[in-house]
């Protein structure tokens, strides 16, 4: 996947409402397709996947019988699936230098890269499932469930990466405070079933960020 | 065989995988291997004899992962698996030399990850340790991708050990690291900071990896390594593609160029080992040639002084009052502006002078060094009278730096160069001593000489000494002006060393100082000078160099200077003249940065500052954030309304400062993200904001200590402290933080503000204050700090 591959999928209304535009205005919309162009030099998309059997436990979903992820929300979406895609995705660090220079430097542009690059890591998310689907044409997915979301603890994500082998493979860490670093990085779990499911979309009713969500309090939602 | 003997063969053989070895007699990948030492010795006995058997030379003992951070969850010490791994290799050696392998901590280091170079050099410190107490014969640091991981792993294990140290990074196909450093910059590093042998392991297949190791020899003298992966990894399976034979060739061909260490990395086994002893029997080897240039770099660029290089001087406080003030108030963000408008303008290396009497200088350096190498990738040159700033900046440096620097004294050269050649940085010698400057060229030559002598001295290469043969002011002391070119010339042809000059200085008092500082800039670089200090956004000295450069043929047919010059060299961007003459309000209010400043320029002459913040710029400010808040003005335009506030407030603070008055302060206020979070562009918004309201910010960054929070608030006495945290797993060290500022400094009000905040959390952990977005923090600074 290269970054003008994924940059091409960005959406320049996601890149505004990470910035905080609620209306679209032509200025702005210039300036975020611009951003959207400059960090395609910039950004190092890179991806690890591994496609695991599931085993449901009391203590929560357990992957390959190595890596188990404590959650029922977790549970309930894997619910008839018999595999699961575990992957984790990087934009790598350099696009985490280039904004920092570029908060120093002018700062409303700095949040529109900061914006681009969390719509582009979404985005190279996107492609990763599109692919996912092509290797896999007779199952249904589940929608992407990342640490930290429902009742999954953000704490997993170290023994996620380390399942993955992700620090070595794509450079992608977790610190103490289980931030995934670099910045513009992702952890997610697809679900994959024989059986159809209904397509599952992540909902504000099931996040544990609901209370402070400042998307959520604009009557706005954090997905799509 | 001890190991100077080893290094003198003419290849060195490697042992190959250890993963996929215990990978074939089933152990899952998710193992901490290095516990299997413990666990299942036998295995690892078995898999060192058999590299042994195919004919290594140096078995990797088990260990790895062997540091605290990834074995923190097993249950077994740092000591326990060191001394048990250490042991099966030596038990397996017969006649090969044991090396204590280290591997990353899985962190990553700042500023990228949260983990400290400190904290990470403690890691390592304490496996160097073990291993060294195990027996170790040498150290061999591998599959590195961040080169400030290695240089903390290289100076634990030169720090903790008498070793010799092995080091390999892993690159890309595209010759970078996940982190973004070049091949040049980390064979630079490397062998600057005392390795024995450096290159490549892991990565990719023996011919890319090989043909980027090649790339290490214009760079290093030092014998270099190739312990490479069975090709790349099929995506689905995982498996390596490139079998023994072919592996074998591949690596054959590799060591006909140069490189002396051999082995492989993950998907070989004894096979490839005992196929790439065989092929190695038909290849003659190749010694490094010595290199005579001068390198410098940073963690991601390397500047080669095979020409001439600007070193900008601007980041320094002398004669400067805004920049004493910036060091004073902890305005980083304005020393790194300044860094960064220098690069722009064509720097290549970056003097940084941070000394001042009413400031701690060794905090202030190692704070604006971290700063600026975690934005500029132009290297450093670290100035500094004091022997402890510079230790202190050589060891947080992310590549290899300059030092600025030492005179003739024996006090300050037995000081000063053993720091030089501890740390694997080069050094710039002014031609004076305690009697002071001399007047003739021949007695500068003669100060000259006995520093280079005292450099090589104390290991330091010829290459790496920079003199400074001093610039005098032309209009006190007319004739020294020659004298200096004359002492540069002398120094470079006899004595083959690099040439530094201030040029600027040479004008001083005289009218028309551009056309003296371009002149005498021109005549020095003609004398041989390569490495001017000046200010590049002189745009007159900047052209003397281009054309210098062009004349010289360092610049090979004109090609930079075409480019530069030519008419269809692209303009820069410059902001759309207005139609009509705006009020300075107008033009803040629609974020227009130049004409803000320019109209400020104006309007100082007829204006008192007060008048202009007060009349024209607050109000600004505040219709655009009364509109931000009803929903009509959304965050990027009232940012940019603030940052070209910002822009005219620099003019005022500008004017204010060269009178010697103090700036215009409604007060003081911190500003950080707690320890363990590492998100700050909020924070960043929050402090412009507050920064155009008048306010001084004191901005701590990121991931700051309580202890850090605390004191800054009790010796500068600020009464509000903004935190920020965006995680929810950070809130506790917000809490935290509360707690020591209410204990130690209880008049301190405390604003907190961030993504998983809210009213009802802020006030549970003793928050005074939630501000639910940046717009809020003014209003709530105002109301506690404009009573």
């Amino acid at each position: 996947m290269t970054a003008q591959e994924v940059c091409a999928r960005i959406q320049i209304s996601e890149v505004l409402r990470y910035a905080g535009c609620r209306a679209i205005d032509e200025k702005m919309k210039s300036a975020a397709g611009m951003c959207i162009e400059e960090i395609s030099s910039v950004i190092r998309p890179r991806m690890i996947s591994k496609t695991c059997r599931i085993v449901h436990t009391p203590q929560g979903s357990l992957f390959d019988d190595t890596l188990l992820i404590p959650g029922n929300d977790l549970v309930r979406l894997l619910n008839g699936c018999e595999q699961a895609v575990l992957f984790a995705a990087t934009l790598s660090a350099q696009i985490d230098t280039y904004i920092r220079k570029a908060e120093i430097l002018d700062l409303s542009h700095a949040l529109f890269l900061d914006s681009s690059a969390t719509a582009a890591v979404e985005a190279a998310c996107d492609l990763f499932e599109e692919e996912i689907k092509e290797q896999y044409p007779s199952m249904t997915l589940t929608m992407r469930y990342s640490p930290g979301y429902g009742d999954v603890p953000i704490g997993v994500q170290e023994a996620f990466l380390s399942f993955l082998d992700a620090p070595r493979k794509i450079g992608l860490c977790a610190t103490a405070s289980s931030i995934l670093t670099p910045r513009k990085s992702v952890t997610a779990i697809i679900g994959l079933s024989k059986t159809v499911q209904p397509q599952k979309r992540r909902s504000c009713e099931t996040c544990n960020l609901r209370e402070r969500c400042q998307f959520h309090q604009k009557g706005d939602f954090c997905g799509r | 065989m001890d190991v100077k003997t080893l290094l003198e063969k003419p290849f060195v053989l490697l042992d190959g995988a250890m993963g996929t070895m215990l990978q074939k007699k089933g152990v899952k990948p998710s193992t901490v291997m290095e516990t299997l030492s413990i666990t299942s010795p036998e295995w690892i006995e078995e898999i060192h004899r058999a590299y042994r058997l195919a004919g290594s030379d140096i078995l990797y003992a088990n260990t790895f992962g062997a540091n605290r951070l990834k074995l923190e969850k097993t249950g077994y010490t740092v000591e326990e698996i060191v001394s048990a791994s250490m042991s099966i290799a030596k038990h397996a050696a017969d006649g090969a030399l044991c090396a204590l392998d280290i591997g990353p901590t899985g962190k990553l280091l700042e500023p990228n990850g949260s983990l400290s170079f400190e904290d990470a050099y403690d890691v390592f410190s304490e496996v160097v340790q073990a291993g060294v107490r195990a027996g170790a014969d040498l150290i061999a640091i591998e599959t590195m991708t961040d080169l400030y991981e290695m240089r903390a792993a290289l100076l634990a294990a030169k720090e903790n050990s008498d070793l010799p140290v092995i080091c390999t990074m892993t690159f890309e196909a595209d010759g970078r690291t996940f982190t973004g450093t070049d091949i040049y910059s980390a064979a630079v590093s490397m062998t600057a900071l005392g390795a024995d042998a450096i290159g490549i392991n892991c990565s990719l297949g023996p011919k890319e990896a090989g043909a980027l190791v090649r790339k290490m020899h214009e760079i290093t003298d030092l014998p270099t390594i190739l312990k490479p992966n069975a090709g790349l990894p099929d995506p689905t399976t995982g498996a390596y593609h490139v079998d023994a034979l072919q592996f074998a060739r591949e690596i054959a061909e590799a060591a006909s160029y140069g490189i002396s260490f051999v082995g492989g990395c993950c998907g070989t086994t004894p096979e490839y080992i005992r196929e790439v002893k065989q092929a190695l029997a038909q290849i003659k080897p190749v010694r490094q040639a010595k290199k005579e240039i001068l390198f410098v770099c940073s963690a991601t660029k390397t500047v080669a002084v095979d020409r001439v290089r600007v070193i900008g001087e601007r980041i320094n406080p002398t004669g400067k009052k805004r920049f004493k003030e910036a060091l004073v108030n902890r305005e980083i963000d304005y020393i790194l502006s300044q860094g960064l408008s220098q690069v722009e303008a064509g720097a290549d290396i970056l003097d940084v002078n941070v000394g001042l009497p009413q400031i701690d200088e060794n905090e202030m350096m190692v704070t604006v060094v971290k700063s600026l190498q975690s934005v500029i990738d132009a290297p450093l040159q670290i100035d500094s009278s004091s022997a402890q700033v510079i230790a202190s900046a050589l060891r947080v440096y992310n590549g290899k730096a300059i030092v600025n620097s030492v005179n003739g004294d024996d006090e300050v050269l037995d000081t000063v160069l053993p720091l030089v050649k501890r740390y694997g940085a080069a050094v710039v010698g002014l031609t004076l001593d305690a009697g002071g400057i001399r007047k003739t060229a021949e007695e500068r030559f003669a100060i000259a000489k006995k520093i280079v002598d005292r450099a090589l001295f104390y290991g330091i290469a010829r290459n790496d000494i920079c003199i400074d043969c001093l610039t005098l002011t032309a209009s006190a002391e007319q004739e020294a002006a020659m004298e200096t070119i004359r002492a540069v010339c002398m120094v470079r042809e006899q004595l083959h060393v690099n040439a530094v000059l201030g040029v600027s200085n040479i004008s001083f008092g005289l009218p028309n100082r551009p056309l003296v500082n371009r002149t005498f800039l021109t005549l020095a670089m003609g004398a041989g000078l390569n490495l001017p200090i000046m200010n590049p956004n002189d745009k007159e000295m900047m052209d003397a160099v281009r054309a210098y450069s062009m004349l010289s043929c360092d610049d090979r047919g004109a090609n930079e200077f075409v480019a530069y010059y030519g008419s269809d060299s692209p303009q820069k961007k410059v902001e759309a003249a207005p139609a009509d003459p705006r009020t300075l309000e107008e033009a803040v209010f629609h974020g227009l940065r130049g004409e803000s400043a320019s109209l400020t320029k104006t309007l100082l002459e007829s204006n008192e500052p007060m008048t202009i913040v007060n009349t024209m710029l607050i109000p600004a400010l505040d219709r655009a954030g009364e509109l931000f808040e009803s929903g009509k003005l959304f965050l990027p335009q009232l940012i940019q309304c603030a940052q070209a506030a910002q822009a005219s407030f620099g003019v005022i603070r500008e004017m204010m400062a060269s009178k010697g008055e103090a700036s215009v302060s409604k007060g003081k206020i911190i500003l950080a993200t707690v320890k363990g979070d590492i998100h700050d562009i909020g924070k960043n918004i929050v402090k412009v904001l507050l920064e155009n309201y008048g306010f001084t910010v004191i901005d701590l960054g990121r991931d700051v200590d309580p202890e850090l929070i605390v004191k800054t608030a009790k010796e500068m006495d600020v009464s509000l402290v903004g935190l920020s945290a965006l995680m929810t797993t950070t809130l506790a060290s917000m809490e935290k933080t509360v707690i020591r500022l209410k204990e130690e400094k209880p008049d301190c009000t405390v604003l907190v503000g961030g993504a998983v905040l809210t009213p009802e959390y802020a006030q549970k952990i003793g928050a005074d204050y939630y501000a639910k977005d940046a717009k809020e923090s003014v209003d709530i600074a105002q109301r506690v700090l404009c009573k």
